[in-house]
């Protein structure tokens, strides 16, 4: 339970970072809030030659929300977006994720560009990012590139990183002003990774017709998946049960998902089903509630 | 690789200590073994368990889950640094009041981050309180016993501030 020898790199700045990639690249770990990186070191489940210590470069620390747009640096952590009163005001869904995300002595360390990095499948903050409308940026010697959350996460602890390259700062777009969120997720312990959850975002027009709607689901299902054929098919006036049944039985049937050995596939269909539906009725009804008001 | 030695300076409890360290040398242990303080208890060494849970710059944290370079400068809080002058801290006296221990090994993380928990949160539900702490297991099982030490703690905490700005006023 001890990791293995490595070279230890600590920067202070982008620049010192992006050398020292473009250096050590696929030999090196980046170091953000270490919160999955050591316990893996630990098991020596990975042995990297290199860790780049990221933990001063403090300009990656930060939460910006101006207009409508929110942006994150990759090395907040966890902690600073539950507390932030400007996130959870203007972006709910992702201070209710936050709060599922471990404990708060883990999210006092982990970062919003380290779980991203990780990708793990039942993570809460990928799934929040996947269900808004969000960019990541991406930077490294060669340059920076934007990409949509599902163009970086690929799969599974798969996304598009390449060796060199960091993950700069997080873009959310702000659901509309009256929108309501809900994060829903099913784990065996309060704190431990979703077996199964589903995050939605619902806002009305001025003639109370939902005319946004965002929904995504995790846990079983490699990368977290936005739903948008049910998005569409929910909008406009309020779904019945009947309705909301049918689209969210239709929704899960066709994504992808793994079954292991603790929880196989139907099961994991089955939970699903069930954290979408609490998760839709919950933001629908909310973003009625502020409606009349 | 092998070898490499890393001077570093932090502060412990208040006081200013120095060490050498591998760069893989996890706090926790640097913490016991080469500082003594061995009220750092050492579980799971995967940041389940929370028996080794410290407070770096105030903030509770998973001490086996940093490596001891990066406490570099940092000011770190374990649980010999709670009692004062031979007083115990309100919340280890609730803990010893209630039965919040039995063979003590989870009971310097459950008290770290009782304090922290009080601090952010100086009125408590018993349900936030079961939840704050559910990131800290007790083997022997003793859950009931620290959820009422926890909430004690919290009221007589609120009533010595409340006390202190009274002596203050007068």
């Amino acid at each position: 339970m001890k990791p293995a020898p490595f070279k230890y790199i600590e920067v202070a700045d982008e620049e010192a970072l992006t050398s020292a990639l473009a250096d050590y690249g696929d030999d090196a770990r980046l170091l953000a809030g270490g919160q999955s990186l050591v316990p893996m070191m630990n098991f020596r489940v990975v042995s990297p030659e290199v860790v780049i210590d990221l933990n001063r470069v403090g300009a990656l620390s930060y939460i910006d929300c101006r207009d409508d747009v929110c942006r994150i640096g990759a090395l907040t952590r966890h902690a600073m977006i539950e507390d932030s009163d400007p996130l959870s005001r203007r972006c709910a869904l992702l201070g209710q994720a936050v709060r599922n995300v471990a404990h708060r002595a883990v999210r006092n360390r982990g970062t919003t560009g380290g779980t991203l990095a990780l990708a793990y499948p039942g993570a809460e903050i990928p799934l929040a990012l996947m269900t808004l409308d969000t960019d990541i940026i991406l930077r490294s010697k060669r340059g920076e590139r934007r990409l949509g959350m599902k163009d970086f996460v690929l799969g599974a602890l798969d996304t598009s990183l390449s060796g060199d390259e960091y993950i700069r700062q997080v873009e959310i777009r702000m659901p509309p002003p009256g929108s309501a969120a809900s994060f829903v997720e099913t784990s065996r312990r309060h704190g431990d990774f979703a077996i199964a959850a589903a995050a939605v975002v619902a806002a009305r027009d001025d003639h109370g017709r939902l005319d946004y709607l965002r929904a995504g689901v995790a846990g079983g299902t490699g990368a977290p998946v936005r739903l948008t054929a049910l998005e569409e098919a929910l909008s406009g006036d309020d779904p019945d049960d009947g309705r909301m049944a049918d689209s969210v039985h239709e929704a899960i049937a066709a994504i992808e998902v793994f079954g292991d050995h603790h929880y196989p596939e139907d099961f994991r269909r089955h939970v699903l089903k069930g954290v979408l539906q609490r998760a839709l009725k919950d933001a629908i009804v909310g973003s009625e509630r502020r409606h009349v008001r | 690789m092998f070898g490499e030695r890393i001077a570093l300076d932090l502060e412990v409890n208040g006081k200013p200590l120095s060490g050498v360290a591998e760069p893989r040398t996890l706090l926790s242990d640097f913490l016991r073994h080469n500082l003594g303080f061995t009220g750092v208890h050492v579980g799971c060494e995967h940041g389940v368990c929370g028996a080794c849970t410290v407070l770096l710059d105030d903030q509770p944290v998973r001490s086996c889950l940093m490596f001891a370079v990066q406490a570099r400068h940092h000011s770190i809080t374990t649980i010999e640094g709670l009692a004062k002058g031979g007083e115990m801290h309100p919340v280890q006296d609730a803990f010893r009041r209630h039965h919040g221990l039995q063979c003590g090994f989870c009971t310097p993380g459950m008290v770290l981050t009782a304090v922290d928990l009080i601090q952010r949160e100086p009125d408590p539900s018993e349900r936030s309180v079961r939840e704050g702490m559910s990131g800290n297991l007790c083997r022997c099982t003793g859950y009931e016993g620290i959820v009422q030490a926890v909430l004690a703690a919290a009221k007589d905490l609120k009533r010595q501030s409340q006390s202190n700005r009274t002596e203050e006023t007068q």
